[in-house]
């Protein structure tokens, strides 16, 4: 049977957000995490220091970069943050 | 001699960036006065000034994130932060600026200053103030560096801030 359009536009897309600002990225389950990762800092404009970030559970846990994103736990629909893993100034 | 920065968006529509972001001076007393209790003139110390994600030019609070210190450095609690962008995405805000002191006069931006800030997206600012915010609550003597694409770069307090 036809999946319908909208939910099948829904089962490959995650929401990131960033500093209070969402974007809708879309992802194949089997790609790797690290792709994942890079679309996200692609949609975010973020060109510096690319390495200090990563994404982050809405429970606060930080998404491994290996293996495929759905064996890092990402399922559609999920909200992820992206945030730099350290904050800090001197 | 104040020149007005030519104006400039990025990123996604939802987001944008004020060429002058709007300040009340009461939230300049919050943020000394955050910055002396925690800070007790010994320590570095770290605000966040957030405003309404559809008002790129507003800053209307003072976020003070639980963080470690020492004369020389600060360190936000890593922890936190997730849940501080979860409340910033419920409650359509934004970070615009990060605040930090220095322990003396010099408020250029250290390496560290540079390369672990909470955003670093063209807009974004960060001001450095010095004598660990033990002075006189103005930003003279402070610094304001604005994040642009190749980097921080030093701009004039009144070229970026307007008190209201």
């Amino acid at each position: 049977m036809a999946v319908p359009a909208e939910t099948a536009r829904l089962h490959d897309e995650i929401i990131v957000s960033s500093n209070g600002v969402d974007h809708e990225i879309k992802y194949e389950p089997h790609e790797a995490a690290s792709a994942l990762l890079e679309a996200a800092l692609n949609a975010f404009h973020i060109h510096d220091a690319r390495h200090t970030y990563a994404l982050w559970t809405e429970s606060g846990v930080e998404l491994p970069i290996t293996g495929s994103a759905q064996e890092a736990g990402v399922r559609p629909g999920d909200v992820l943050f992206l945030r730099p893993s350290v904050v800090r100034g001197g | 001699m104040c020149v007005r920065a030519m104006s400039f968006s990025y990123g996604p529509a939802s987001y944008a960036a004020a060429e002058v972001l709007a300040v009340p001076r009461a939230l300049l007393e919050e943020t000394f006065a955050s910055m002396r209790s925690c800070g007790d003139g010994k320590m570095e110390c770290v605000v966040l000034w957030t405003g309404p994600l559809g008002g790129p030019e507003q800053v209307d609070a003072v976020v003070a994130p639980p963080h470690r210190a020492t004369r020389a450095g600060y360190i936000i609690e890593p922890a936190w932060v997730t849940g501080f962008y979860a409340e910033l995405r419920r409650s359509r805000r934004t970070t615009r600026a990060q605040v930090h002191t220095h322990p003396g006069a010099n408020v250029e931006h250290s390496g560290i200053d540079e390369d672990f800030p909470l955003v670093a997206v063209p807009g974004f600012m960060s001001i450095v103030l010095p004598w660990f915010a033990t002075r006189d609550i103005s930003l003279d003597g402070a610094a304001v560096y604005e994040f642009k694409s190749k980097g921080w770069v030093r701009r004039q307090v009144c070229d970026v801030i307007s008190w209201t």
